[in-house]
């Protein structure tokens, strides 16, 4: 079996008085697609911000790759090897689709090399090229679809080994949704990235992943492969907006 | 060979995460849709928000045999009955049975814990396996059948036919692999005597046995009568398939990823620590339609720490030598004594004193019930008496499923002091 990328355990994340995730334990292993579904509210993006930094849990342990990552910097969690895509994409619209990606490269440590950057870019090209084709064009020109894939790509300009993605389908055309998830799919097959998600639309997740987690007011309920959570009667009435008694 | 490899062999550190994981979105599950853990765990000021490690469960109560009578029949499902597809009988529970729900989810952890204990057992998916269990509402017949299936083994379900027949089918069909319980596999080597038959005529390779306690004696004669290489395995249908030998054969390997194991003091309810013998008390860690917290088995064992040398980092079990109840099995079926009094009493007798003696014809498990006639009884005819004894004995066995010999000693004969009510005398180890 691969071995653990990511486990988090006994996670408490207080937001004032709301208690907002509640001893949350979960793990990711190498190469695997990890999809947390829930309902609005549930914790799963409070989950992920966790994860990288940006909120601090008030109890519990994350480990990356068996190191303690629970007090280190945003920053310092990236240079490891975690990158956030965070929700509603967030590229920086004024800039150029090239100086995002650039930008993406920040933290690494041979930075000064930007041969090997360029290098980097052409590779984000040739897995998106419709970035390619806007290159010199303002982000925020972009349409959705296009901005996730900037996003994604950005992400990846630091390398990561593991890939945090916070509601990639958001505000999406169903056929723009299912593309994206084809690109997270290829990420892992190809570059051997391992990715932890969350979705909303809790088919097309459990579609791509290999196991998944349902969050319900900040508790893990149910978790298990993702045929298991597909098959799950639970999941499907509430996630899935599929009424069992229409089949 | 494994089934699961990467399950099987787990990095110890890894399955320990694992079942926490696990047992957390149980718990959570529980509380939120079993009214018995969501009240017992308020009346306690217990949340499933306490629990932190697993050795935080020891906060928990024990889920026993009497919950699951008092909340007969759904009470302890954790999901609406639409989502059940499999429901059984609970055969440990005194009284009215039990009933237990599995979800498909359920039947396919089922059935693959089940192909784990085929696969450790020497099984593969080449073999023809004869499954002589009776397949009805109380046994895990369907367990061992469906992992077979899944393993992709050729499944013969020959279930409670007669001995004669079986042989005949596993002559004819070829059988490779035998399961059924130890005292059947020894009365089928009678059965092969009788006939004349030689071991050498059959094409069997392995028996997997099960649902009763047997020695290691019984194993050697199973194997040398059978010619095959027998393990042992143990499940119960309201847990599942819990643990199987490897051809190690030192312990059963505990499906340690869907179970969680403890071993307590069945007087004091302490847990008692790794290589002490005790009763046996599981957490479900998977189970959707069912999940059981902290429930007292009745059996006895004790946890083996040492490593393996077939690789599986499960820890094991050793053989339950006995129960920590009174619950008796005869002939692989569980019988209180309680339920014996019950049919006895329903068949009109006033203050019945009797004995149960239980006993073994060769390796087959015989039950005799001693009855003390009543003084009424002298005067009548003995046609009469016959008629009740019958009656009797007609009761029992459909109500227990088990067929007594019925016998009327003399008034004030059986001392009950010798043995109390039940006379077990079939010797184990």
């Amino acid at each position: 079996m691969k071995s653990t990328l990511l486990a988090l355990k006994n996670i408490d994340v207080f937001y004032g008085h709301i208690h907002a995730v509640r001893r949350v334990t979960l793990h990711v292993r190498q190469g695997e697609i990890v999809a947390l579904i829930g309902g609005n509210g549930a914790g799963k993006t409070t989950m992920l911000c966790t994860i990288s930094g940006l909120i601090r849990p008030s109890q519990g342990s994350i480990l990356y790759q068996d190191v303690e990552i629970t007090r280190q910097s945003p920053e310092a969690i990236v240079r490891a090897g975690l990158s956030h895509v965070p929700e509603g994409r967030l590229v920086f619209s004024p800039l150029s689709v090239e100086d995002n990606l650039h930008l993406g490269a920040y933290t690494r440590p041979y930075f000064r090399k930007r041969s090997d950057m360029l290098q980097d870019v052409e590779t984000m090209y040739a897995m998106f090229p419709v970035l390619r084709e806007r290159r010199h064009q303002h982000a925020g020109t972009l349409s959705g679809g296009e901005q996730q894939m900037l996003a994604i790509a950005r992400a990846l300009m630091a390398r990561p080994k593991l890939l945090l993605l916070d509601e990639p389908g958001m505000g999406l055309a169903p056929l723009v949704v299912k593309d994206i998830f084809r690109h997270i799919l290829n990420l892992r097959d190809e570059l051997g990235l391992t990715v932890l998600l969350v979705e909303q639309n809790a088919r097309s997740a459990l579609k791509v992943a290999d196991r998944g987690y349902v969050l319900e007011n900040g508790r893990i309920l149910i978790q298990g492969t993702a045929g298991e959570l597909l098959a799950n009667h639970d999941v499907q009435r509430a996630y899935l907006g599929r009424e069992l008694d229409e089949n | 060979m494994y089934w699961q490899a990467e399950l099987e062999c787990m990095d110890r550190g890894e399955l320990e995460l694992l079942q926490l994981e696990r047992l957390q979105a149980t718990l959570n599950r529980v509380t939120r849709n079993v009214p018995l853990y969501r009240t017992r765990f308020s009346d306690l000021g217990l949340d499933p928000y306490d629990l932190q490690s697993l050795e935080d469960v020891r906060k928990i109560p024990f889920t026993t045999k009497d919950d699951l009578r008092e909340h007969y029949p759904y009470g302890l499902f954790a999901v609406p009955l639409r989502d059940v597809v499999r429901m059984q009988g609970s055969t440990s529970t005194p009284g009215k049975p039990g009933v237990v729900g599995y979800t498909v989810g359920d039947i396919h952890r089922w059935s693959h814990l089940a192909a784990r204990i085929l696969v450790a057992g020497g099984v593969t998916k080449d073999d023809a396996v004869q499954i002589a269990f009776n397949y009805g509402l109380y046994t895990s017949a369907f367990g061992i059948h469906s992992g077979a299936e899944l393993l992709g083994a050729s499944v013969i379900p020959s279930s409670s036919s007669d001995a004669q027949r079986q042989i005949l089918i596993m002559q004819d069909y070829r059988s490779t692999a035998l399961t059924c319980s130890p005292s059947y596999a020894l009365h089928l080597a009678d059965t092969l005597d009788e006939l004349g038959i030689n071991k050498t005529a059959l094409s069997l390779r392995f028996g997997l046995f099960g649902s009763e306690p047997w020695t290691e004696e019984m194993r050697q004669e199973i194997e040398a009568r059978l010619g095959i290489l027998a393990t042992d395995n143990y499940g119960l249908s309201e847990i599942t398939s819990v643990a199987g030998e490897c051809l190690q054969r030192d312990g059963l390997h505990i499906n340690e990823d869907h179970f969680l194991a403890e071993i307590i003091d069945p007087l004091t309810g302490q847990v008692l620590p790794v290589g002490h013998k005790g009763e046996l008390v599981l957490t479900t860690l998977t189970k959707e339609a069912f999940p059981l917290i902290r429930f007292r088995t009745g059996d006895l064992t004790t946890l083996m720490d040492s490593e393996c040398a077939c690789g599986r980092t499960l820890r094991r079990m050793s053989r339950i030598p006995g129960r920590s109840d009174d619950m008796l099995i005869i002939r692989g079926v569980n019988v209180f004594p309680s339920q014996i009094n019950e049919v006895i009493i329903s068949t009109g007798l006033m203050d019945p004193h009797y004995q149960i003696v239980l006993d073994r014809v060769g390796q087959m498990d015989r039950a005799t019930l001693c009855l003390e006639a009543p003084e009424s009884f002298c005067t009548d005819s003995i046609k009469e008496s016959q008629r009740i004894l019958e009656n009797v004995r007609l009761r029992l066995q459909t109500a227990l499923g088990v067929t007594f010999e019925v016998r009327l000693v003399e008034p004030r004969s059986i001392d009950q002091q010798y043995g109390g009510r039940v006379l077990d005398k079939r010797t184990l180890i």
